[in-house]
């Protein structure tokens, strides 16, 4: 229990990272080539969110093999406990694309 | 005694860089709407130029006919809500300037033109239908209404292709 709830911890800040990190200097970038940078940290984020996903996993094909593994050698178990990785890693992407949204909601707010 | 020395420098740089990074990202993050909101002011004032550039040439073009002739065009977008059609909420208006800029575009060869001699379905068909390509994102228009009057007045849905 204590392995997949430091797996659940690790997925979602993995993801939260990717999409928080990769936004943020999208956008330092964008304001370098005269681009508006919210625009630009909200479109990198929006299309950034599979990827987290498939980051936080790992990058590799494990979890996909240890899904056939489950369904083809009845290790119910480890296809479980990938889910539950893929949903957690879902919601720190989802997560983090708030936290750019919340950006702009506070910059609208304080611009006002 | 020079390798601590040299530690120090080593340490010194690490921390620069890294407050440069902090520092531009922190920066950027409190400001990034507030250059959003000024790229928006620009969009609108160029379209408001390149609108009155054109206006004012075909006005002068037309000058002493005492003709009905057409003399503005009015356009209105009809967005899909926030969050629908995959619209991006709030940050869509530089796309939307641009949409209406480029259909603007479209009639300005109508201006200054006789208000009879214009058909209103030819003038529906030219954007009725097209596809705008504005940097990553496809856009669809669709006619919904259109008043031919002095003033072009034309009502079209936005559809976000994905």
């Amino acid at each position: 229990m204590p392995d997949l709830f430091a797996g659940m911890v690790h997925n979602f800040l993995v993801a939260f990272g990717v999409i928080v990190g990769a936004s943020v200097f999208a956008g330092v970038g964008a304001v370098i080539i005269n681009r508006p940078p919210l625009k630009t940290m909200l479109e990198i984020a929006r299309s950034l969110k599979i990827w987290a996903m498939a980051v936080a996993l790992g990058g590799t094909f494990s979890s996909y093999a240890a899904i056939e593994k489950g369904i083809f050698a009845g290790e119910f178990k480890s296809t479980l406990k990938q889910a539950i990785y893929v949903l957690t890693a879902l919601s720190g992407a989802n997560f983090a694309y708030m936290v750019i949204k919340l950006i702009q909601r506070c910059g609208e707010l304080w611009g006002n | 005694m020079n390798k601590v020395r040299w530690a120090y420098v080593f340490c010194f740089a690490v921390g620069v860089m890294a407050g440069v990074l902090i520092g531009v990202a922190t920066l950027n993050i409190l400001l990034s709407h507030r250059i959003d909101s000024y790229h928006r002011k620009i969009a609108q004032l160029q379209v408001d130029i390149r609108d009155k550039d054109v206006r004012l040439e075909k006005l002068e073009q037309s000058l002493n006919t005492q003709k009905y002739l057409l003399q503005d065009i009015e356009v209105i977008l009809l967005l899909a809500p926030d969050g629908e059609n995959n619209a991006i909420e709030g940050v869509d208006e530089i796309d939307r300037m641009e949409i209406e800029s480029n259909i603007r575009e479209k009639y300005a060869l109508l201006l200054g033109k006789e208000v009879e001699t214009l058909d209103a379905d030819l003038v529906m068909e030219i954007v009725d239908k097209r596809i705008f390509k504005i940097g990553p994102r496809e856009y669809r228009l669709h006619v919904v209404r259109l008043v031919l009057s002095e003033t072009l007045k034309m009502w079209i849905d936005v559809e976000v292709i994905d």
